[in-house]
């Protein structure tokens, strides 16, 4: 099974809208009872501006820019709290408008040998198909999209494959878009967006390890 | 300090110095905020303060993901959510479950306050959630298990999110099949 291989999971929460980054600052967020006081005080504050704020919360990197919020986590324990995080800045800022959020969930996996790495770009796109068109061809990234949401909500999944730059050699990184944007009719403001996001927040949390664990199989390397 | 080049809007993360003329700097500062004089310049300061001028430039990656530092990460790790059920003076008790697995049973756990951050002891009130992980984390290289507890920090329902929800339950409850 492809989850004896895995390395590390990572998560990084997009969310696309008008924003004031210079309000969403650590002490805001403290002030707020959204993070703990002594998270606010300890927090790597990268810069504060009008145009862009950055910080690090140890278990979560944030970047606002005014049309561009980012939550960024390597530590799984707190995918859960990096969305009570983002709901919550939401539920006070709610004539903020959003217009779609994107989910990234990235599973970062480590073959132990490089024939299944080599293999595993050959069954997901046949290099037989470039024979006589490229010398010793290799796929280099992949990407599939689900254009309808099973979940019926308006926006798309979709899977990338490529290389991971973080792990040891052999590294496979799959990148998951959980994508949600606005149904016709919404503004993005009352936290629309925000109230799907919880409500299809476990299952965009379980769907990428049986994704991927299911294309382990069908690929039968 | 490396030396970058700016094409067509494509900012590349670093800090750089170049020396820029007034439309080129137009350019480069529609994209990002700036550094000079150990000050960071609004977008919309005179540009006559740049005239071939020697910038040092700061330019934040923001096109794709931040690098993930992998010496400090967390390994695969057992989640669970935890409600508060009972309070004792030193401890308390709590139904938990899988948060990997939706719709898990519950199971009965005890907690020591001691366990607790301090900041977290206000919250342990019955009814209150909290998570709780076990599970390896590697900081700086070095892997370590450990176990994390940490209250649920969520915006106080008003009074219109208490009514929506109510409605929302007496939606669910008009539409159950008992079948």
């Amino acid at each position: 099974m492809l989850k004896d291989y895995f390395q590390l999971r990572t998560l990084s929460l997009i969310i696309i809208g008008d924003f004031n980054p210079a309000i969403i600052q650590p002490f805001w967020l403290a002030k707020k009872g959204l993070i703990k006081e002594q998270e606010a005080n300890s927090a790597k504050v990268e810069i504060v501006h009008p145009q862009l704020t950055r910080y690090d919360l140890d278990w979560v990197f944030l970047e606002i820019s005014e049309n561009r919020f980012v939550f960024n986590s390597s530590k799984e324990p707190f995918f859960d709290i990096v969305r009570d995080l983002v709901s919550g800045i939401f539920t006070f800022l709610p004539e903020t408008p959003i217009s779609a959020i994107g989910i990234n969930h990235l599973l970062h996996y480590t073959l132990p040998r490089e024939e299944q790495y080599l293999e595993l770009g050959n069954r997901l796109t046949p290099l037989r198909n470039w024979e006589n068109v490229l010398d010793d061809p290799k796929l280099l990234e992949l990407n599939i999209t689900e254009q309808k949401r099973r979940d019926k909500h308006k926006g798309h999944y979709a899977v990338k494959i490529q290389p991971s730059e973080l792990v040891p050699k052999y590294g496979v990184l799959f990148s998951i878009n959980d994508h949600l944007a606005l149904e016709e009719g919404e503004t993005g403001r009352e936290t629309e967006l925000i109230k799907r996001l919880n409500l299809i927040w476990n299952e965009s949390k379980e769907r990428p390890e049986r994704v991927v664990e299911q294309l382990w199989t069908n690929l039968n390397i | 300090m490396s030396s970058t080049v700016i094409q067509n809007q494509t900012l590349i993360e670093g800090e750089f110095t170049q020396n820029v003329r007034n439309d080129s700097a137009d350019r480069i500062l529609g994209m990002v905020s700036y550094f000079k004089d150990n000050r960071i310049w609004d977008i919309k300061d005179p540009l006559d303060n740049l005239k071939w001028d020697s910038v040092n430039f700061h330019i934040p990656s923001m096109s794709k993901y931040f690098p993930i530092d992998y010496k400090n990460s967390f390994r695969k790790s057992q989640n669970w959510i935890g409600y508060v059920t009972e309070v004792y003076p030193n401890s308390f008790k709590a139904k938990i479950q899988d948060a990997n697995i939706q719709n898990s049973t519950y199971e009965d756990a005890e907690f020591d306050f001691e366990d607790i951050e301090n900041e977290d002891k206000k919250l342990i009130k019955l009814g209150n959630a909290f998570y709780w992980s076990v599970g390896h984390e590697i900081r700086r290289g070095t892997l370590s298990k450990q176990s994390i507890i940490r209250f649920k920090r969520l915006p106080k329902l008003s009074s219109a999110d208490f009514d929506e929800a109510i409605d929302l339950a007496e939606d669910l409850n008009d539409n159950i099949n008992w079948d």
